[in-house]
């Protein structure tokens, strides 16, 4: 679901009802921004294992602040600050706590990912989603296979009668691909 | 760019960690590839989260909704999440973990068990109509089953019905503490933000501490070790009916009507309560009952004394257990079956087992390092990582010693032209090869071994090898040419090493060169340590029984300030080799260096047992039991350990530190006096130490100063210079010790004015513009001096910011500290430098608008900060703002900061005879006198006011 699929008009209905009283009206606004929020929390968050707890957070935060947000303002984006202000401050604990026992990578991660997450560009979610969709099906399957059903690369290998070295690098090129495809889409040329 | 194949498979974490180590060293110098790794990865998440399985997103929202729906939100999402974990990720099925889970939610709220039964019968329908049963079987078998899932459900509940009630949650959590739910029973890491359930047990470790914030505000602190239990019970506080929430979650309750205390120590801020309830902690030898009020309650055990003058070395004595009561405010109800007591604020009572709790008696309001003229004593912390110094000691293997130590001087750092900078001896052991070979501090060592020497490492290097080694010495002695040999000794603090095969002697020594190096600025990087600690593991794998290769090991994490793999690494060395002093002393110096100073002290004690006439150990347990405030204690053990080691100049410094710093300090019998002979016998025993090895000259200036002798510590200071004039600290303690001159006697409280001598120096100095007087000149090149020495050093801008301020030079002070604030942004420090100047604006009477704006900012910075508070107070007083004044100092007063208590009360004192409530007045000075009968200031002033 893009951001696209979702109206504030039917932001608007749900949050007046929850802010009348109806909690019930909360799980539909869950239902309607978790897969956006938990992707967008991903795309900024470095730390996987955190992922889900800070999209928790952040819904949990916003149903308790609720009478505080303006029906009419997007809801979706009222929901990606909050998670932004979440992620920094959860990178800049876990940099306090992790610095001297992350690995390099992990480190230099840490570092850009705070620095990022400060300057979020909202469409790049919406992009990746978009790119995803032109994706060859032939590689469409082998994400597929890695992400949706969890397999390792020697699952994939077996399972495709493909080489190791084969299936690591495809899903580097894919990945790289879409790299692109979502610069492209951000920052398009001159046509 | 790095080959992407291997890419790929770094990125697939494919490689071997050598390998992997490699392309991360590669990756630091090829942006390009780091940009490549960090994109894939950034995708590898976001595509994770995109096309998973949709069930677990499934069980997100269910725990979302349900914890905004007001169950219980974190353990339901912690269990959630573990759910998630635990299937990896897979596609998930509904059956009895959902409806386990959903019990656990269920209990927490009232009618959400009924939304079970759909979920039941959907679990119900997938497992029973999946089988291959005849058809007629089903039905009656999934009937069976829902009924008996729900008598299980409810019998559940019934046996155990307070088991989900919440009464708070952990607000902090240092470490990894432990909490038990009663309804799941098993232990699980405590988390920040877990719930807290009555029937919970919550224990810390040897590195662990964590608070418990209760509903109704109520904390309570764990320090280590500890254990507490939060009872069932019906008497605790419950919601008020008025409450929003009251009536969402299944009996919820304020705070638990009380606490069983197992083993450890708790502190405890009660809040108030309305409805009259007490709040009890029970121990298993007296229970502390409150209404509000702030206390600690500690559960020690105690070891019967021999005949007092040498603690036993043949073995441990029955602990018997005791609860020690402290009262920061309000009153404690103390008892048990022999009696009770009340406690009253800034008391504290003993209970045993076997006796009724002792009546209260004033708490120590005089922490250990402060001295008689609340000068502060400077114990120097020690270095984490192993030098020259305590390599031998720590580390376990036997390398040459040589006695010296050099100091680089600044120039050299940045010009390496050795010979042009030579490095400077500050230190040499008595004793030592060094001293024997007729070295001598300030000597300038030009050559080692015929070759010119760039750093410490290199200059030194050559005595480490092995002890009976020759080094050859080419010094300047008072600028002329001298070469000297010294032969190197074993360390004499080193203990005999158990035999190691001949390759994990190798290896050890490499790494403790390493680690040896890594106490220098020049040492090992943390790479290069994270390095040694896989090498360390992998031979830890090969020789699982050697304890010297663990004691390695975690003398490498703790270089890496990794304390609680160092903290289980050392634990793992004395499982190994249970006998070896140096595991037990490495242990309690890691868990001293954290704060647990109870356990550190504990296995120093050990590790004096097995080794009593080595100093290390005397040294640490002393150490350990002055923190600890128990001063006649390490007295005892600093006695036994000079007389086996008389010349020992570390022992004598801190037999020194402790006497003066039990100087206001009743006698452990009671019934005595403050013994102020206590400070002459500090002075003679920091002279010796002084005397000995000028490393130990700071506690000496401090003790002078603490005497009055105002000269003799300056002297002290300046040779401190003389001795090391390539260190910043001594310039920077001489000139704090001439602003204190010219500050000292100026009481504002007591109505003491500036000398006009002194108002003549400052006065013209600070109003007008005119050049400084001579101490002023001095002071300000002390402090370009310091920061010259360490100009990157935060605390040398902050003092030249200081300076500018008292100066009356504001912008300059304030575009300085801009400066300090870019090197350390600690709020804290800054604020003490605002602190710092608005004191000695405030003590001269002068920029008094200043001083309130700067005395405000500290307060801002650090609001639980006693001292500054104590510095707006002086600043108002000075203004003549009474009211601000009397409001800043009972601010301090609850914030309860030991040392200062009475001088605050004689203060407020002070403060209500301007404001004309003399009653107000002797109340106060009554109060500073319970505090400390020998105040006489409190004294003359109370008696004045009665007379």
């Amino acid at each position: 679901m893009t951001s696209t699929d979702v109206t504030d008009t039917d932001d608007r209905s749900l949050i007046e009802a929850v802010q009348s009283g109806c909690l019930e009206a909360f799980e539909p606004l869950v239902e309607r921004h978790l897969d956006h929020l938990h992707s967008f929390v991903s795309l900024k968050l470095p730390v996987p294992h955190l992922v889900d707890e800070i999209t928790h957070e952040t819904f949990v935060f916003a149903f308790h602040r609720l009478g505080t947000f303006k029906p009419g303002t997007p809801f979706r984006a009222w929901l990606r600050a909050i998670a932004t202000n979440k992620i920094c401050a959860e990178i800049e604990r876990h940099c306090r706590e992790e610095r001297n026992r992350l690995a390099y990578v992990e480190q230099r991660e840490l570092e850009i990912s705070l620095h990022e997450a400060r300057h979020a560009d909202p469409r790049e979610l919406d992009a990746l989603q978009d790119c995803l969709v032109q994706v060859p099906e032939n590689l469409r399957a082998l994400l597929m296979l890695r992400y949706h059903d969890g397999s390792s690369s020697a699952e994939i290998a077996q399972s495709l009668q493909r080489s190791l070295a084969w299936v690591r690098t495809s899903l580097c090129r894919v990945r790289q691909q879409l790299r692109e495809c979502i610069e492209r889409k951000l920052n398009p040329g001159p046509s | 760019m790095i080959d992407r194949e291997q890419l790929a498979n770094f990125l697939d974490d494919a490689l071997a960690p050598g390998s992997r180590h490699e392309v991360e060293r590669q990756l630091d110098h090829d942006e390009e590839g780091l940009q490549f790794v960090l994109q894939q990865r950034k995708l590898d998440r976001t595509l994770r989260s995109l096309l998973g399985p949709a069930a677990r997103k499934q069980r997100l929202k269910e725990s979302i909704v349900s914890a905004a729906a007001g169950a219980a939100p974190e353990e339901l999402r912690a269990q959630i999440l573990a759910d998630i974990s635990e299937r990896g990720g897979a596609p998930m099925r509904p059956p009895a973990s959902s409806a386990g889970q959903s019990q656990r939610a269920g209990s927490s709220r009232p009618g959400q068990g009924l939304a079970l039964v759909p979920r039941l019968q959907a679990w119900v329908r997938e497992t029973f109509y999946g089988l291959p049963l005849l058809a007629h079987v089903r039905p009656a078998l999934a009937t069976a089953t829902v009924v008996a899932v729900g008598l299980i459900f409810f019998y559940t509940r019934l046996q155990n019905p307070a088991s989900q009630v919440q009464v708070g949650q952990i607000s902090s959590v240092v470490g990894s503490p432990v909490l038990q739910h009663t309804a799941r029973g098993q232990m699980i890491k405590a988390q920040r933000s877990a719930w807290i359930c009555l029937g919970d047990t919550i224990s810390t470790g040897d590195a662990d501490s964590a608070e418990i914030r209760f509903r109704d505000g109520t904390t309570l602190q764990l320090s280590f070790n500890t254990t507490v239990k939060v009872p069932i019970t019906e008497s605790a506080p419950r919601e008020p009916k008025t409450s929003p929430t009251a009536g969402k979650l299944n009996g919820s309750v304020q705070r638990p009507a009380e606490i069983d205390l197992v083993a450890g120590q708790v502190w405890s801020k009660v809040t108030k309560s309305t409805n009259g309830s007490r709040f009890v902690i029970k121990t298993p030898v007296a229970s502390a009952s409150v209404k509000g009020t702030e206390f600690g309650l500690k559960l020690k055990k105690v070891r019967t004394a021999t005949n007092g003058a040498q603690p036993s070395t043949s073995g441990l004595h029955t602990p018997e257990l005791v609860a020690v009561l402290s009262v920061k405010e309000g009153a404690v109800e103390f008892s048990n079956v022999y009696g009770n007591v009340q406690a009253t604020a800034m008391t504290e009572s003993t209970a045993t087992p076997d006796s009724a709790p002792t009546q209260p008696t004033r708490l120590n309001t005089l922490k250990g390092v402060y001295t008689e003229g609340n000068k502060r004593l400077i114990v120097r912390s020690e270095n984490p990582v192993p030098d020259l110094e305590t390599a031998g000691i720590r580390l376990g293997y036997p390398m040459g010693w040589t006695g010296f130590f050099l100091r680089v001087p600044v120039k050299a750092q940045a010009d390496s032209n050795a010979s042009a900078n030579p490095m400077r001896i500050v230190r040499v052991w008595p004793g030592s090869p060094a001293a024997n070979a007729g070295l001598v501090v300030g000597d300038l060592l030009t050559e080692v071994n015929g070759r010119a020497a760039t750093n410490r490492m290199e200059a030194q290097a050559p005595g480490l090898q092995a002890p009976n080694a020759k080094v050859n010495l080419s010094v300047l002695h008072a600028g002329t040419p001298k070469t000297v040999t010294l032969i190197t000794t074993a360390h004499p603090y080193a203990l005999p090493t158990s035999n190691l095969p001949t390759g994990v002697a190798t290896e050890l020594f490499d790494s403790a060169l390493l680690l040896i190096g890594d106490g220098y600025s020049d040492g090992a990087t943390s790479a290069e340590l994270s390095k040694l600690a896989e090498n360390l593991q992998y031979l830890g794998d090969r020789y699982p029984n050697l304890g010297a290769i663990r004691n390695m090991l975690a003398a490498c994490y703790e270089a890496e300030d990794r304390l609680d793999d160092a903290i289980n690494h050392f634990k793992q060395a004395i499982q190994l080799e249970p006998n070896n002093p140096r595991y037990h002393y490495n242990l309690g110096r890691v868990l001293c260096n954290i704060g647990n100073f109870e356990r550190g002290a504990e296995e120093m004690q050990v590790a004096w047992q097995f080794a009593p006439s080595w100093p290390p150990a005397a040294h640490g347990l002393a150490r350990a039991c002055f923190i600890l405030d128990h001063y006649d204690e390490a007295l005892t053990v600093i006695e036994a350990g000079l007389r086996s080691n008389p010349l020992d100049a570390s022992l004598l410094n801190l037999r020194a530190i402790v006497l003066a710093a039990s100087v206001r300090v009743e006698p452990a019998a009671g019934g005595g006096r403050p013994r102020p002979h206590r400070i002459d016998e500090a002075l003679g025993a920091a002279s010796k130490a002084a005397e000995l090895d000028s490393f130990y000259s700071p506690s000496l200036a401090t003790i002078q100063w603490a005497r009055g002798d105002f000269d003799a510590a300056e002297a002290t200071r300046r040779k401190e210079i003389e001795l090391d004039p390539e260190s910043p600290e001594p310039y920077a303690a001489l000139a704090m010790t001439i602003l204190n001159r010219l500050a000292m006697g100026i009481d504002p409280y007591r109505g003491s004015i500036i000398a006009p001598a002194q108002r003549l120096q400052i006065e013209p100095w600070i109003n007008s513009g005119q050049s400084a007087p001579p101490r002023f000149d001095e002071m300000d090149g002390l402090i370009r001096k310091a920061t010259q020495l360490a100009p990157q050093s935060a605390w040398s801008y902050k003092n030249i910011a200081c300076y500018y301020f008292i100066s009356g030079q504001l912008e300059l002070a304030h575009e300085i500290l801009t400066k300090a604030r870019e090197l350390d942004p600690d709020p804290v420090n800054i604020a003490d430098c605002y602190s710092d100047a608005a004191s000695s604006l405030a003590q001269w009477g002068v920029h008094l608008d200043e001083a309130l704006e700067l005395a405000q900012k500290s307060v801002q910075l650090s609001p639980s900060t006693a001292g500054f508070i104590d510095t707006l107070a002086l600043v108002y007083f000075q203004r003549g703002e009474f009211r601000q004044t009397e409001q800043a100092l009972r601010s301090c007063i609850e914030l309860g900061d030991t040392a200062y208590q009475p001088e605050r009360w004689y203060r407020l004192g002070r403060v209500y005879e301007r404001q004309n409530k003399p009653g107000d007045a002797i109340t106060a000075y009554e109060k500073a006198l319970s505090l400390r009968p020998d105040y006489l200031d409190a004294l003359n002033a109370l008696q004045q006011l009665q007379h």
